[in-house]
């Protein structure tokens, strides 16, 4: 090699393989090399330093790759040791019992036996137009999640509350925990109980947000309100008013919402089109002067016997342009 | 890194994991020089970390530097690796000998600051540069099959490592003179 220089026996191969295989050919070939060009010692010696640091470098990948391995790794040894628990069980059941009745006698720092803090992940679970989609908390708490809606939820619930942030649709079946509330966080405010099972409607972009209880008890709380709702009871928000009001809800009706039918009282246009827009994945824009007030069901028809249907009982001719929906005048 | 250390020891993940990213790159390098396939590493960096979250709460506390008892425990496990994959009695005699516990920490932190400078002189090639570099030193792949798979010319492929290393080069000069002998 004439005038030699690192870059140039870096990119060398047969250098490279100099460097990485000592039984080669090319080992020999660079050893007699360096033999014949002594004043070059210390360029070789660079290079092949730099050779084999880079050589010995992890990529982007491997890296990404290994940590993922290992994150499963330790996850899956969580849930072993929780089977090998389970086997033991009963002995520890037995052990705990004396160690407890000790406890019991001195009753001095129970707080040693606390857990240690766990580590929040936060999972998001989020729905595109016109899906519903059923979560399982890990507290078996269930959650079923309306069209365009969002639900943030910790992995693993604190010790002294379960907390989790809703936006848009959701019906909740919580499972009763005591010492432990579940607590929903809206925009507007926030829903805090014990077990019970219940609707809520809060998307951001509509002006009314409301909570329907099936069974159950649930406090409901902000920074001036605080109320507790009953089974039947249905707590409606006006955001615009800043003012709420307890209503009696058809149950039935309030069921059925969740499971993709809508029901319309006295909707108005905006109403209609924000409910069609989730259900169906269409684009809406409201405009103020479609004057509707629209009554009635709709249950699993496609979209164009939605449009039909709203279009015979109104005044109005509803159509799609490019996915967005018109409402003309008749 | 104590902090982290005292941490780990009370269960808390986040810290395992901010131990495992600041070390990984260290100790992959530190577990080539020893074991040089890079497989054998992997794994052995996954048990490694394995093994001490499964025992996180016996974690010696009293320990000055956790970085260091990490490597040694890494070098243990290679070694266990490689016999678990070729058990000859030739290997019992090569089995390195060891340097004093000065030496080896010397040589631990300096391995540290050149891993990190190179990585930072990584960080500033293209990301063209980078990925021909790790094909053809990771990867160990020759001119003609990277062209091949990166749909390029043989010339080019090399003109772009070329440039990679000048720059490599560029930015390592003062360490490269600090650490000749250390591959001698």
């Amino acid at each position: 090699m004439d005038n030699p220089t690192l870059e140039k026996l870096i990119c060398d191969p047969s250098f490279i393989d100099y460097c990485l295989n000592h039984e080669s050919d090319n080992f020999t070939y660079w050893e007699n090399w360096i033999e014949e060009n002594p004043h070059y010692v210390s360029l070789v010696v660079e290079s092949k330093t730099l050779v084999l640091q880079l050589q010995a470098m992890p990529s982007e990948e491997e890296v990404a790759k290994e940590r993922q391995r290992l994150y499963q790794a330790i996850d899956e040894a969580k849930v072993n040791r929780q089977f090998l628990f389970r086997k033991w069980f009963p002995y520890a059941a037995a052990c705990l019992l004396v160690v407890g009745m000790c406890i019991f006698l001195f009753r001095q720092r129970p707080a040693i036996l606390q857990n240690p803090m766990p580590i929040v992940a936060l999972l998001k679970q989020q729905v595109p137009a016109g899906k519903y989609m059923n979560v399982q908390l890990t507290d078996g708490t269930k959650v079923r999640l309306g069209p365009t809606s969002t639900l943030d939820y910790p992995q693993q619930f604190a010790a002294s509350e379960r907390k989790v942030t809703l936006k848009g649709e959701a019906f909740f079946d919580v499972a009763h925990r005591t010492d432990q509330p579940f607590i929903i966080q809206t925009g507007e405010f926030h829903v805090k109980v014990l077990g019970t099972s219940f609707n809520i409607h809060a998307f951001e972009e509509d002006k009314v947000a409301k909570i329907a209880l099936f069974t159950g008890k649930v406090e409901i709380f902000n920074d001036s309100i605080r109320l507790v709702i009953l089974p039947g009871q249905a707590f409606v928000y006006d955001k615009v008013l800043a003012k709420y009001t307890i209503e009696s809800f058809d149950q039935g009706q309030e069921r059925e919402t969740m499971n993709g039918v809508l029901h319309f009282n006295h909707a108005t246009y905006s109403d209609v089109g924000k409910q069609l827009a989730r259900k169906y994945g269409i684009s809406f824009q409201a405009n103020a002067d479609v004057d509707l007030d629209f009554s009635g069901t709709m249950a699993h028809e496609n979209l164009d016997q939605v449009l039909d249907k709203l279009t015979l009982t109104t005044s109005y001719r509803f159509s799609l342009e490019s996915n967005t929906l018109i409402a003309h005048k008749k | 890194m104590k902090t982290h250390w005292v941490n780990i020891k009370a269960g808390n993940k986040e810290s395992f994991f901010i131990f495992y990213d600041t070390l990984y790159r260290s100790l992959f390098q530190y577990g080539m020089v020893i074991a040089k396939d890079r497989e054998v590493v992997k794994d052995a960096i996954h048990i490694l970390f394995y093994e001490l979250w499964e025992k996180h709460e016996r974690l010696p506390i009293d320990i000055k530097d956790p970085k260091y008892y990490v490597f040694v425990w890494l070098k243990r496990i290679i070694f266990r690796q490689l016999k678990l994959q070729q058990f000859s009695f030739e290997s019992l005699l090569e089995e390195p000998y060891e340097e004093s516990m000065e030496t080896q920490k010397i040589r631990l932190e300096e391995m540290m600051e050149r891993e990190r400078n190179l990585y930072a002189a990584m960080a500033k090639l293209t990301k063209k540069q980078r990925h021909y570099i790790e094909l053809k030193f990771f990867l160990n792949k020759s001119y003609e099959e990277i062209a091949i798979s990166e749909n390029a010319a043989v010339r080019t492929v090399y003109n772009v490592i070329y440039e990679a290393i000048k720059s490599l080069k560029g930015q390592l000069t003062s360490i490269l003179i600090l650490i000749l002998n250390y591959y001698k």
